[in-house]
C-alpha cells in the first residue's frame, strides 16, 4: 500500500486517486476513483461494499501503507494525498487464554 | 454440501482476490487446488508461515486451519502472543497446536465452544476463505516475530 504525491506542489490538487482493496474484489474494478481530499473515506468504503456486495461490514479497518485510518474523517484529516490505496477488511476475532 | 457447490464457492473466493491485495500484503498463493488452500504470508522482520486451509465441505464446515514454516513443513516455534488466536497447547480433539477464532473447524469443535456454531457467521462478509485468512494474517502480525 502507498500514497504518492502525484501534484506538483505550487498547485495542490483538492482530490485524490483512490482505490479500495478486498478480499472479494476491488473498487473500481480498474484504475483509481477520484475524490474529492475532503470527503469522508467513509464515502468511497461504502460504495466499494455496495458494488463489491458486502452488506454488514461493521468491525472492518481501513489501512493505507501499513498505517490504519479513521473512516470518520476525510482523507486531508487522515494525513492523506495524491493517491490512496485503501486495504478495507475484517480484525481478526477470537483468541483469549490458552 | 455437495463436492460440486463447495468446489464452486472455494473458486469464487479465490477468484475475487485481487493480485495486488496480495502483493501489498505479502500473501503468496502457494497451492489453491479444492480442498487445500495454502498461503504464505510474508513481512520484514517476521520469519514467514504458511496458512494451510483444509476447506473439505465448505462452507457448510468452516476450514480446518494448520500453522507451518513456509516450506510446508512443521514449525520449529509455534507463534505466541498477540491476541491469543494461536494456541500452541494441543487441541483436545485433534492434539496439535491450533488457531482459536471463529471460522476455524478447530474452533467450534472444541469443547469450550461447541456452543458457538459456525452458521453465526457463515454468510458474513469476513468470514469467506479470503476474510478468514486475512483474520489469521492480523493475528500474525501482532504475535512474537
Amino acid at each position: 500500500m502507498s500514497t504518492e504525491q502525484t501534484r506538483p506542489d505550487d498547485h495542490p490538487s483538492q482530490h485524490i486517486e483512490v482505490e479500495v482493496l478486498t478480499t472479494s474484489g476491488s473498487w473500481p474494478s480498474s484504475g483509481y476513483e477520484d475524490v474529492p481530499l475532503h470527503q469522508k473515506v467513509r464515502v468511497a468504503l461504502e460504495r466499494a461494499a455496495r458494488v463489491l456486495g458486502l452488506t454488514n461490514w461493521s468491525g472492518w479497518i481501513a489501512v493505507v501503507a501499513g498505517r490504519q485510518i479513521d473512516p470518520e474523517r476525510s482523507y486531508l484529516e487522515n494525513g492523506l494525498s495524491g493517491r490512496a490505496v485503501v486495504d478495507f477488511g475484517p480484525v481478526e476475532g477470537g483468541g483469549g487464554r490458552e | 454440501m455437495n463436492r460440486q457447490a463447495s468446489l464452486a464457492l472455494f473458486e469464487r473466493d479465490i477468484r475475487s482476490l485481487p493480485s495486488k491485495l496480495l502483493e501489498a500484503r505479502g500473501w503468496s498463493m502457494v497451492a489453491s487446488e479444492f480442498p487445500r488452500l495454502d498461503v504464505a504470508f510474508r513481512r520484514d522482520g517476521r520469519i514467514p508461515m504458511l496458512l494451510r486451509l483444509n476447506c473439505e465441505d465448505w462452507n457448510s464446515r468452516p476450514p480446518s486451519m494448520a500453522v507451518l514454516a513456509e516450506s510446508g513443513g512443521p514449525l520449529t516455534r509455534f507463534p505466541t502472543g498477540g491476541g491469543g488466536q494461536f494456541h500452541s497447547s494441543a487441541h483436545p480433539v485433534t492434539r496439535v497446536p491450533f488457531i482459536c477464532m471463529p471460522g476455524s473447524l478447530e474452533y467450534h469443535i472444541h469443547p469450550s465452544h461447541t456452543v458457538d456454531s459456525w452458521d453465526n457467521y457463515r454468510d458474513r462478509p469476513g468470514y469467506d476463505l479470503g476474510g478468514l485468512v486475512t483474520q489469521v494474517w492480523r493475528a500474525w502480525l501482532k504475535v512474537a516475530p
